[in-house]
């Protein structure tokens, strides 16, 4: 597999496991108000499962020894969990507290 | 915990300014590459990438050079895919420092003839390399911020330094890193979300913010103060035997009997597929003598990070063996070494290491000014903070203003062929000297912001207008010849300006927190 596609499929497999994370995530839940209170709580078991899935790349790509896939993966996973948050941080809950 | 806010805060405010500059020049640089092949490309040259026969155009060259010159030769390919061969020797200037002089050209790979010459010492080459001119002085500007050595480096240095202690700081008040990882309160009031999308963008990028602070550090202070002191300390102040030491001396010993180099073409041949990469760029030592060595440095291949380096016995292109980039042997320190170019430039991988590192980069500047908006912000009452709030708006989007118009003094001096350095920095200062006077005549600050991002529009999306009215290719020539850079950075300017006049848009609602901490105290 090319190094681009090794790159592009880890980030992606990192990000939509930060997807859930973000989206159910207790703090962000809490600050956001009734209407996403209303979504339940990732279980303690899931939300380890979900870190495991976010750091899978690493280990698979140090196997692979894909040190330059590796370091883009790092970088490009904190950029991509950013602008996650960025995106999620737009959205406005109608029954937000304030 | 206060002592550490106290330090996080003013190791920021201090130099805070200056590291935001350092910072965004260091965004633009990421792309120093595509800059240079943007602003002076070849018609009909698709990419900047060594030229496959090159022994021929660089023997015609060096009868034309003159011998004392025949010591060194460093090749490479340049903006818009020129080679450049500079032929030297080792000298030092009237004041005793060590330089080199020669002779460089640039050498038309389509027709292997030499396209520009110049002649001196490497700093008076530099400066007539015009070629380059647009992405050096974005360079220089990140690297010694247009200063002199070895002042600007020890103060870039200085400055890396600051941005590890306002990471390692940062990292270390904020108790809740992990918890607060996905929390940004967008909709809450402004202090809130000033320190919200601050702690953000500082928390995601605080890997990288470590790694650039620290290579950025080593490379202003490795040639300025350890290279010299461990000359000094170890080596009685003698520098070249120093580095011989350190980079590994010649094996196939002295002897200058007059002898024939082998055929380049072919020792680069050998290298490329012994790498399954494309050179870097390569050497010649002692052209023309029995000991004349080529070592050739190559890109990391697919799925590295590090290039490999090859060297040849110079008359029989026999290969002698492959380099560490310290010493003769493969070591864990010198592997350490060598990552560090890679880390901090992110040129590892082409386009997609260079967007990755562009944007981490852009969190780095935004984590800058976004802590420096706060920390006015919260002490908006003293009046002595509210002018470094307003210089916080100047520098803010006065520099990147300055920096988008240096292309307006380059362009015009390099299609007539003039020298493009006083241009550049005349039309730097210009936007520089305009930002300020409106800085301080426009009372509110949030007015000042606006005109600001759009005087940047403005700028931006002009600039490839007026690289094609400077002779530059139009996109149709463009795409037939695949100038990808030249495409690439043209719509990147465009996207680039209609973001700036968006957020210029003077009925658009104020959002983010810098907006917010300019309207507040554009409105006291």
């Amino acid at each position: 597999m090319s190094p681009a596609l090794l790159v592009v499929f880890s980030v992606l497999l990192s990000l939509g496991a930060f997807l859930p994370l973000a989206v159910r995530d207790d703090k962000r839940r809490r600050a956001a108000g009734r209407l996403a209170l209303a979504q339940r709580p990732i279980p303690p078991s899931m939300r380890r499962w979900l870190w495991t899935l976010v750091l899978m790349p690493g280990p698979l790509l140090l196997l692979l020894r894909a040190w330059g896939p590796l370091i883009l993966w790092l970088g490009g996973a904190c950029a991509a969990g950013w602008a996650l948050v960025l995106v999620l941080g737009l959205w406005r809950p109608s029954t937000a507290e304030d | 915990m206060k002592r550490l806010l106290a330090i996080h805060g003013w190791s920021a405010v201090g130099l805070g300014l200056l590291l935001y500059a350092v910072i965004v020049t260091g965004v633009a640089s990421v792309f120093t590459d595509e800059i240079a092949d943007w602003s002076a490309p070849l018609a009909g040259v698709p990419e900047r990438q060594m030229p496959a026969h090159l022994d021929a155009p660089l023997r015609e060259t060096l009868a034309t050079v003159p011998a004392e010159f025949h010591d060194d030769l460093v090749a490479y390919p340049l903006a818009g895919g020129r080679l450049l061969a500079y032929f030297h020797k080792d000298d030092t200037d009237a004041e005793g420092r060590s330089i080199t002089r020669g002779v460089e050209v640039d050498i038309d790979p389509r027709s292997s003839t030499v396209m520009a010459r110049r002649e001196g010492s490497d700093e008076e080459i530099d400066r007539e390399r015009s070629s380059v001119g647009l992405a050096h002085f974005f360079v220089d500007l990140h690297v010694r911020l247009h200063l002199p050595n070895p002042w600007g480096l020890l103060l870039t240095g200085v400055l890396g330094l600051a941005m590890l202690v306002a990471a390692i700081s940062g990292f270390l008040i904020h108790r809740h890193l992990l918890r607060e990882l996905f929390t940004l309160r967008w909709y809450r009031e402004r202090l809130l979300r000033a320190r919200d999308a601050h702690v953000i963008a500082g928390t995601w990028n605080l890997p990288f913010a470590f790694v650039l602070a620290f290579t950025g550090s080593f490379f202003s202070f490795a040639s300025v103060v350890g290279i010299p002191v461990m000359a000094m300390s170890a080596f009685n102040g003698d520098e070249e035997a120093m580095m011989e030491a350190v980079y590994g001396a010649a094996p196939s010993g002295v002897d200058p009997r007059p002898a024939p180099l082998g055929d380049l073409d072919r020792m680069l041949a050998d290298a490329r597929q012994r790498s399954a990469a494309e050179p870097y760029y390569f050497t010649v030592a002692h052209w023309g003598r029995s000991d004349a060595m080529v070592t050739v440095t190559m890109w990391p291949a697919a799925h590295q990070v590090l290039g490999r380096t090859f060297r040849y016995q110079g008359t029989s292109g026999e290969l002698l063996g492959e380099k560490p980039s310290i010493g003769l042997r493969a070591s864990l320190g010198g592997a350490l070494y060598g990552m560090m170019a890679p880390l901090h430039f992110g040129n590892f991988a082409g386009g997609l290491s260079k967007a990755v590192w562009f944007a981490l980069g852009a969190a780095s500047a935004y984590v800058t000014l976004t802590g420096l908006a706060l920390w006015t912000e919260r002490r908006r009452a003293e009046r002595g903070w509210r002018w470094l709030a307003r210089a916080v708006v100047w520098v803010g989007f006065g520099l990147p203003m300055a920096l988008a118009a240096a292309p307006y003094g380059f362009f015009p001096a390099f299609a007539s062929g003039a020298p493009v350095e006083t241009p550049m920095f005349t039309a730097f200062f210009i936007a520089c000297g305009v930002s300020l006077l409106a800085s301080l005549r426009l009372r509110s600050l949030e007015t000042l912001r606006r005109g600001l991002l759009g005087m940047i529009a403005l700028l931006l999306a002009g600039l490839p207008v007026l690289r094609m009215m400077s002779g530059g290719p139009g996109w149709d020539e463009a795409l037939r010849s695949a100038q990808v850079a030249v495409l690439g950075m043209d719509l990147g300017l465009w996207v680039a300006a209609g973001l700036c006049a968006w957020r210029a848009w003077p009925w658009r609602a104020s959002a983010s927190p810098l907006d917010e901490a300019a309207l507040r105290l554009g409105r006291r």
